[in-house]
């Protein structure tokens, strides 16, 4: 994991309030482990790993954890920059945790226009086991994402449910992301010549 | 990037706009105005002050021109080997009319990078290495120019410094010569053109006088040390400060964010940060019990950097912000550190009393020094330092008082050794003063000539009277009575032990009577050599005793003694004659040799026995009793003899 670290392809940003489970979600996908073990590692502040993509090319995912406190919450902006996608979190059983969902969006809209948002429903499996009440149902959180036009996934990251499916979609729509803007660069370069020569 | 963290969410929207009164947002930096009329504000203030400075400098262009041309003579001296080294590649750059002072500065530390990177250039070859420093020099040089230009703002150098990086990155890709290398070779080969090119450029680059860099230095640091009473509680930072394990942590962060001011290249600043949050992490691990999300983070970098309060915190941010490889910081793990640097200090500019959940009054009167919460940071530094220090100093004296233990124990040791040492030493010599008394000395002398006895007694017995018959003859039909000719006979290696041999015999034969002798008369003479027959000597009565030191005496004494003495002397020559010829007769049978010797030996006590009578009156005066009791001890000795005789 340290060699990644200093060149990271795509940066993932990950947002949501406090105590959503951000840290577990990327302790999850980095180290494929929940709670019981973590003291193993250190810093699940800012961790990379290498994904491959569905066309089978490999690049290494950056994923900045960010402050959910309050008191820090107008920083977190600063984060956004050349994120290549954001993970907005929310707890589907903690209402005020959705409620706070749309204005991390809009923000990531307003500061990061180019920034793929994924809304992500963390504690899947306290609703699944019966431990705790879903307080978001799940068609209202599919209406809102299909009306902003975002991707909605579930996962849990105790039983790592949805987890890696949410990455590895980021890493695919990143990297099919690049060669559209590769293509229409090439399109642009030939345009230019064409205009030269006139 | 600095940009956006000066927005501020508290703030009113209207507020926010462009003071020019166009519907652009404005910025606190830009005094209020929207980036087109802030440039535009600029452009005029700083076309105003190049005209005056025009004016000026045109004043005082004597003095001016007087210290350049010193300071560049100081450099030329100093520095030219190394800028001949360094210009050694492009000698077209050194006659650009460029001022050389703006390169001898860091000519010596642009070397030190440039060593840093040989092993790289090692590997790539020189031809790489040419190119490379040919795209540094060309930007270098352009930059420079475009500093010197007034009317270019910092932000334009900074995107002609990304532009360098990002052209540089693209040239690596598709020139010729940068084929075949691999991707972290081009990496490392940008990553030192930056490190090269803003080393060079520091001076230039750093809190250049065009921006309000350093005075938002001073602010911060002023800022700072205003809330240097805000500790760990206030910002919800689980830093533990009792733990001295943690202190440790919290001081080493400190030192590599202070250490980030003294580098000069853009990414060993980031190389500080990055160390110095690394720290944090660690820290805040030991203190959450877990993995650190950017919820522990955040406050704990935010109380280190209150703490440190670096020098030229808000430059340094900047410097990186500018001309730091922003393919790096913006999504590497530098970057992410970065960037929550650059929280923290936004942070801590907007700092309000809602930011640490306290109450308006209190939040001023600490901002004002009028309280001082006795629960501070320092206090408690103050109070663990002492405390750190007072264990610091008992771990050492308990380790002292170890170690002088352990040496008082050795010295015991070392004292009862000596001792004991000493105890045996007496011991040993009192028991060799015992064993070996120091009167008896000229005693052992008869035993060493015995230790050369067992030669002799090697040698089959009966054959010796042979010899001796033989010696004996000859000499005696020549000087039946003389001196002996063996007298004069130098073979003899130590005459005196000879003729004390003899004497012996003398004593043996003249004490004894020749009849108990002659039976073994090899055994004979060999025994009376032997310690055996001395220590009988020795243990009979008083009387023997002065026999043996009357040899020594004899021996002593001979040469004043009147003539009488000699036949003595003479009455060794048999038996010399014996010892020394054995080898010589190995078939005579032995009952010839015996008989002869009978006859011989019996002349020759007779003699003997005269002479004696005659000599010893003069030489002892107890001869008579002395006689008798020989003849006791010989009769013993003959005893004795034939007891061992029949034994053999």
């Amino acid at each position: 994991m340290k060699t990644h670290n200093n060149r990271v392809d795509i940066k993932v940003v990950i947002v949501g309030n406090m105590s959503v489970g951000k840290t577990s979600l990327i302790q999850r996908f980095i180290h494929e482990n929940f709670k019981e073990n973590m003291n193993e590692t250190i810093g699940a502040a800012f961790s990379a790993k290498e994904l491959t993509s569905m066309s089978g090319s490999k690049r290494i995912v950056g994923i900045w954890d960010t402050a959910g406190t309050e008191r820090y919450r107008s920083m977190v902006k600063m984060f956004y920059r050349d994120a290549k996608a954001a993970i907005v979190c929310f707890d589907i059983t903690n209402k005020s945790s959705w409620e706070g969902l749309r204005s991390w969006i809009s923000e990531l809209r307003e500061v990061e226009e180019n920034c793929k948002v994924y809304i992500c429903g963390t504690k899947k499996d306290l609703v699944d086991e019966g431990i705790s009440e879903r307080e978001v149902p799940l068609e209202k959180c599919n209406e809102y994402a299909r009306g902003i036009q975002v991707k909605l996934l579930e996962t849990s990251s105790k039983t790592g449910e949805n987890v890696d499916e949410l990455f590895q979609s980021i890493v695919d729509e990143c990297v099919l992301d690049e060669s559209i803007i590769a293509k229409s660069s090439l399109q642009l370069a030939e345009n230019d010549k064409r205009r030269m020569c006139c | 990037m600095y940009t956006l963290k000066k927005a501020s969410l508290r703030i009113d929207e209207s507020y926010l706009k462009c003071k020019n009164g166009c519907d652009y947002y404005g910025n606190e930096e830009w005094g209020g105005y929207c980036s087109k009329c802030h440039w535009e504000r600029k452009k005029e203030a700083r076309l105003e002050v190049v005209e005056r400075g025009a004016l000026k400098e045109k004043q005082q262009q004597s003095p001016l021109g007087f210290a350049k041309f010193e300071e560049k003579k100081r450099y030329q001296s100093d520095k030219k080997a190394k800028l001949l080294k360094v210009f050694a590649k492009s000698p077209n750059s050194k006659d650009r009319g460029k001022p050389e002072s703006l390169f001898g500065p860091e000519t010596g530390e642009a070397e030190a990078v440039h060593a840093e990177y040989q092993e790289l250039f090692s590997k790539v070859g020189a031809k790489v290495e040419t190119d490379i420093h040919k795209c540094i020099r060309s930007f270098y040089k352009k930059l420079l120019s475009d500093a010197e230009n007034p009317l270019t703002s910092i932000d334009e150098l900074s995107e002609r410094a990304q532009n360098f990086y990002q052209i540089l990155t693209a040239r690596l890709d598709e020139e010729n010569c940068y084929r075949g290398l691999s991707s972290e070779e081009k990496e490392q080969l940008i990553d030192y053109a930056e490190k090269y090119a803003m080393t060079c450029l520091y001076r230039i680059l750093f809190c250049p006088a065009t921006t309000t860099d350093e005075d938002k230095d001073l602010y911060i640091q002023k800022r700072i040390r205003q809330l240097n009473w805000v500790s760990a509680k206030h910002l919800d930072c689980g830093i533990d400060e009792t733990s001295t394990e943690v202190h440790d942590l919290v001081y080493s962060s400190i030192t590599e964010l202070l250490g980030m001011d003294s580098t000069k290249a853009p990414q060993d600043k980031l190389g500080c940060v990055m160390r110095c949050c690394r720290k944090i992490l660690h820290l805040m691990q030991k203190c959450v019990g877990g993995p650190t999300s950017a919820d522990d983070f955040l406050p704990a970098l935010i109380f280190v950097v209150l703490k440190a309060n670096p020098a030229r915190l808000k430059s340094n941010i900047n410097y990186v912000t500018r001309f730091c490889n922003a393919s790096k910081l913006m999504s590497g793990e530098g970057g992410y550190y970065f960037t929550n640097l650059c929280c923290a200090v936004s942070f801590i500019e907007n700092l309000t009393y809602e930011s640490l959940n306290m109450p308006e009054d209190e939040f001023n009167q600490y901002m004002s020094g009028k309280i001082i919460p006795s629960g501070t940071w320092e206090s408690a530094l103050i109070m663990c330092e002492g405390m750190h220090l007072i264990n610091e100093n008992l771990t050492i004296f308990g380790d002292l008082r170890k170690r002088h233990a352990a040496i008082m124990m050795e010295i015991e040791a070392l004292k009862d050794e000596m001792i004991k040492f000493q105890d045996e030493m007496l011991e040993r010599v009192s028991d060799l003063r015992e064993n070996v008394p120091l009167e008896l000395r000229p005693i052992r002398e008869p035993m060493d000539i015995d230790a050369e006895d067992p030669a002799i007694a090697d040698l089959p017995p009966p054959l010796s009277p042979q010899i001796v018959e033989e010696r004996v003859q000859q000499p005696r039909p020549r000087s039946p009575r003389q001196d002996s000719p063996e007298w004069q006979i130098p073979s003899y290696p130590d005459e005196a032990l000879v003729t004390v041999n003899y004497d012996i015999d003398l004593s043996d034969l003249s004490g004894g009577e020749a009849s108990q002798a002659d039976d073994q008369p090899m055994h004979h003479s060999l025994d009376t050599g032997s310690v055996a027959s001395l220590d009988l000597f020795r243990t009979s009565p008083p009387p023997l005793p002065p026999s043996n030191l009357s040899l020594l005496d004899s021996n002593q004494i001979s040469p004043s003694l009147p003539s009488p003495i000699k036949p003595l002397q003479s009455s060794s020559s048999p038996y010399q004659g014996f010892s020394s010829q054995g080898w010589q007769i190995p078939s005579i049978p032995c009952d010839t040799g015996t008989s002869c010797f009978e006859e011989r030996s019996q002349k020759h006590l007779h003699e003997q026995g005269q002479q004696q009578l005659q000599h010893q009156p003069v030489q002892q005066n107890n001869v008579p009793a002395q006689d008798q009791e020989n003849s006791l001890g010989v009769k013993i000795l003959g005893n004795t003899l034939e007891a061992l005789d029949s034994l053999l």
